[in-house]
């Protein structure tokens, strides 16, 4: 990303707790699948490289954040970025006042006194050099980043721009949770910002000097309190001219520097220098200051601009796209490389069954004593006897027939329906296995049997879980509601459910 | 016939064949019901890598009738040659009435070349109207498997296992409600073996499934580490008009906290869900309690977190490196006294440390307003977290959701019970040392104001690692 606004407007859109209507499947696969295309992968090769590949999850976000752009235009990125931009310039607007007004000043000369030398280079040279290097130290020791920049905008918002001051407050803080991940970014655009202000200011302090020299005579000299002598005075000048040393016009030598010492008490040159000589000497010091400030002030400020700009850049571009949010909108981009599909629940699910009338009664009548005939399904057929044993013990009805049923041969259970209806069967018990279902097969022969006795006789369903010794575990209430909803289909109102197990 | 690997999942009813596919596919929405015959159309459940198919899973409605269709096949076919034809005369006659509609809708796709996943569950005994559901499998005269799931606690698998051995020359065990995504690739894998013809696509498939394991477990790791950071750099505010109970909005200040904690918890436990497939996830555990009550309780300690030992461990072990770093500046005359003594502070930070969760912070305080940017007015703040302790449990409880989330079978229709016991205190050590560096620097970063890339980073490939299981 080489622009701000496409990052800021892509936190802003992919906060937490956004609305998250722009993730509208189909319009964010749309874009999935342009972008896939243009690079020459299918959305499933897109979306298998994903996570490895910075360069495609940028392509996508950017891509997406376009398609909502069109639709939108209150995003906030924009504004920021004309916010951050138009600041820098204001900054440098007033750098460059403060840099001519700051030259005009420490250049006045009225003819009464020359210059003092002294305090332009303390404040160009030194001053300059100690802020940047105040600077860089700032941005460099990689704290107090994030921000930087929230501060100052929430702080001018919160203040001066009344409710939609708030809403930027208000989305400063929405993003706060991941302005940790763009902290360089803050630094790096700070620190832009204020080289912008330097290298205007210098600017503005290089014109004001060269106008100043250009369009009046100046006289140079150096003063001070200190006890300075003049050896002292040109070391220092010589040093601080050593970058420009290859140009000798502009580095004093020890008797320029000699004779513009000035002393304001009696008023003139110790060295009693001259009119004429001062004039002389003003062509070496003001190359020298001309020369200090553009290789103290104006080169460092515009090679800090230019490696501010470029860090700027690069922390834009380090940007990973792969928070939570990013996650959530690839989701939503790109179909998985690999992946189920399958019909919608409604269109296998079959009606669930009708409760029906159920029976009349929540328990069938009484059964001690009473004659009883007895159908045991599948697999407990092999288990008949014990069933029966159990079922007179449990009721204390007298058995009169059991009859195994739902067994290998279909020709059983016609067999016992017969037997039921040959014998006027007033009273049965049907037993299936705990974990039998009742299936259309049971269901058909419980109507057949029905069929075979008449209305009115009780017939009671029991699952059982008959285990070795004749022991008998509980069956899950579950599964005898299970029967209960598949038999309330025969609308049958003397067919029951009851537990088989013991004490029941 | 297409090309593409065709398996098709039968049974009797109720047995658990759509809870098989459900697991399979990882689809939520295929209807699981206690009642026979919820499904009473096939559905056909297709994998793809890209836009290519590369099997497909089909769920049958159940046998109902199978004793009756068998007699039926008995009686009209006179050799076993003759078998697969009738089984397809059977089809022909049937469909469109309402005779078979469940064993026309399930013998189609067989007809059509499938393999077949013969389900049963062996919480049911073994049924003569089962043996004519394998007899009828075998007279169609394709290549099967039988499946043993298990729906309740009672077990006949050994009274089911050899009368499958005699119908299928594969046999295995699955639990649809349990399986967890090894034994559903391992399922896969023994596909192959129904028809060798089709090992190829099932082995893509199967690769093409790890792959998108792993990615899901990098994002995963990707949304606890962004949880972690938010929760962790999180800073509540409550403004102070003119006139307020400056008490009573620093208790409520706190509660404002914990909720945007719970909030925070609550997003990423949906995003988990999500990312694993399970988006409309009820869940039973109660929502984040931040241990007001009782934060140094032994059951607490025990539950969540860090053990006191580990976490007084690693405070004494960071304590000693910063003193370390004294005696380093000072050329070792402080005979070590700087690591001793930052080993005893470190120790009784990690002791005592927990126990502020986080600061309250007055308006007029330097660090309340670098924290609230562009705050006017009157506030109080709480933030951001500086309990060691409780990052631990915030990340022990994010863990154990994400674990069960991860390891939940598709199948499953009831709600996700995340339990309350801790796993970070289980960690193999490197894992939570490299746990501890992380979320000591988030912690850091958090306290200046700076959770970077790289802290997040670090966490998030700690955290993969941890959920590599």
């Amino acid at each position: 990303v080489s622009d701000l606004a496409a990052l800021v407007d892509l936190e802003w859109l992919l906060r937490d707790g956004a609305d998250s209507a722009e993730f509208e499947a189909e319009r964010a696969r749309a874009v999935g699948r342009r972008i896939s295309a243009s690079r020459g992968l299918t959305e499933a090769a897109a979306r298998a490289r994903i996570d490895a590949d910075r360069d495609l999850r940028e392509a996508l976000a950017l891509g997406w954040l376009d398609a909502v752009r069109i639709r939108r235009d209150d995003l906030p990125g924009r504004k920021v970025a004309r916010g951050l931009s138009g600041a820098g310039w204001v900054c440098a607007g007033l750098g460059l006042l403060f840099g001519v007004g700051s030259a005009k000043a420490f250049l006045a000369y009225d003819g009464s006194a020359p210059v003092n030398v002294l305090p332009f280079v303390a404040f160009f040279f030194g001053l300059q050099i100690a802020l940047l290097a105040l600077m860089l130290w700032f941005v460099l020791r990689r704290t107090g980043g994030p921000g930087l920049l929230h501060q100052p905008i929430a702080w001018i918002a919160g203040r001066w721009f009344g409710e939609r001051g708030q809403a930027v407050v208000d989305g400063l803080r929405a993003t706060r949770a991941r302005r940790g991940l763009y902290a360089g970014l803050e630094r790096w655009t700070l620190f832009a910002i204020a080289q912008r202000t330097g290298l205007a200011f210098n600017l503005g302090a290089l014109g004001a000097a060269l106008s100043t020299i250009a369009f009046s005579d100046l006289v140079f000299c150096w003063s001070t309190t200190l006890e300075l002598d003049p050896a002292r005075v040109h070391a220092v000048a010589r040093a601080l001219a050593l970058p420009w040393s290859w140009l000798p016009s502009a580095v004093p030598s020890l008797e320029a520097v000699e004779a513009s010492q000035w002393a304001r008490m009696p008023g003139g040159f110790v060295g009693g220098t001259s009119a004429e000589d001062a004039l002389r000497l003003a062509a070496r010091w003001w190359g020298f200051l001309v020369a200090g400030l553009g290789v103290y002030g104006l080169l460092p400020r515009a090679l800090a601009l230019w490696i501010g700009g470029r860090m700027r850049r690069r922390a834009l571009r380090a940007a990973g796209f792969d928070h939570a949010g990013y996650q959530a909108l690839f989701e939503r981009m790109l179909p998985r490389p690999s992946g189920w599909q399958g019909p919608a629940a409604a269109d296998v699910v079959g009606p669930a069954p009708a409760a029906g009338r159920g029976p009349v009664g929540p328990r069938p009548p009484e059964a001690a004593g009473a004659p009883t005939w007895v159908l045991v399904w599948g697999s407990l057929g092999r288990a008949r006897e014990a069933v029966g044993r159990l079922i007179a013990r449990h009721s204390g009805a007298e058995l009169r027939g059991i009859f195994p049923v739902g067994g290998a041969d279909l020709a059983g259970d016609a067999r016992a329906v017969e037997a039921l209806r040959a014998a006027a069967a007033s009273r049965l018990r049907f037993v299936a296995a705990a974990g039998q279902q009742p299936t259309a097969e049971v269901l058909g022969l419980l109507r057949a049997v029905r069929d075979a006795v008449g209305p009115g006789r009780p017939i009671v369903v029991g699952l059982l879980d008959l285990r070795a010794g004749d022991r008998i575990e509980p069956v899950g209430e579950d599964e005898r509601a299970t029967w209960r909803r598949a038999l309330g289909a025969l609308e049958d109102p003397h067919l029951w459910v009851e537990a088989m197990e013991e004490g029941a | 016939l297409s090309d593409t690997p065709l398996f098709v999942v039968v049974g009797n009813v109720n047995q658990g064949k759509s809870s098989v596919v459900a697991a399979l596919s990882e689809n939520g929405a295929i209807p699981i019901d206690s009642y026979p015959g919820t499904t009473r159309r096939s559905g056909t459940y297709v994998f793809r890598v890209g836009e290519r198919e590369l099997f497909r899973i089909v769920d049958t409605p159940g046998f109902q009738r199978p004793r009756q269709l068998l007699a039926w096949l008995r009686e009209r076919a006179p050799s076993a040659a003759d078998r697969p034809r009738t089984v397809r005369a059977f089809v022909d006659e049937h469909a469109g009435t309402d005779r078979f509609p469940d064993e026309v809708e399930l013998l189609r796709p067989i007809l059509d070349g499938a393999g077949i996943l013969y389900v049963v569950d062996a919480s049911s005994r073994l049924e003569p109207s089962n043996e004519a559901e394998m007899e009828i499998l075998r007279w169609t005269g394709q290549p099967a498997m039988a499946l043993i799931n298990k729906v309740r606690d009672r077990d006949h698998a050994e009274e089911w296992r050899p009368t499958l051995r005699q119908f299928f020359h594969i046999v295995r065990e699955f639990d649809a409600h349990g399986a967890r995504f090894a034994e559903r690739v391992a399922l896969l894998r023994g596909f192959r073996e129904i028809r060798p013809e089709w090992a190829a696509a099932i082995d893509e498939a199967v690769r093409a499934m790890e792959g998108e394991w792993a990615g899901r477990k990098r994002r995963a790791a990707g949304v606890l580490a962004d949880l972690m950071i938010a929760a962790l750099s999180h800073v509540e505010r409550r403004p102070l008009p003119d006139g307020a109970d400056e008490a009573a909005a620093r208790a409520g200040l706190e509660e404002a906290f914990r909720d945007a904690q719970r909030r925070l918890e609550g997003r990423a436990r949906d995003e988990i869900e999500r990312i694993y497939g399970h988006p409309d996830l009820r869940r039973d555990d109660p929502a984040l309690e931040l241990l007001r009550e009782d934060l140094f309780a032994e059951t607490t300690w025990r539950a969540l977190g860090l053990t006191r030992g580990q976490l007084l461990g690693y405070g004494a072990a960071w304590g000693a490196a910063a003193g370390a770093l004294i005696d380093l500046a000072v050329g070792g005359l402080s005979i070590f006294a700087g690591t001793a003594i930052g080993a005893g502070l470190g120790a009784a930070a990690g002791w005592f440390g927990g126990q502020t969760l986080a600061q309250v912070w007055p308006s007029s305080s330097r660090l309340a307003r670098a924290l609230l940017p562009g705050e006017t007015g009157r506030f109080v703040a709480m933030g951001p977290v500086t309990s060691a302790r409780f990052s631990w449990v915030l990340l022990d409880r994010a863990l154990v959701h994400c674990a069960a989330v991860r390891d939940r079978s598709h199948a499953r229709r009831d709600a996700l019970q995340t339990g309350t016991v801790g796993v970070v205190a289980g960690l193999p050590k490197a894992q939570r040392d490299a746990i501890d560096a992380a979320l000591r620097g988030v912690l850091k970063g958090a306290a200046r104001r700076e959770v970077g890339a790289a802290e997040r980073a670090a966490l998030a490939a700690a955290l993969e690692e941890v959920l590599g299981g």
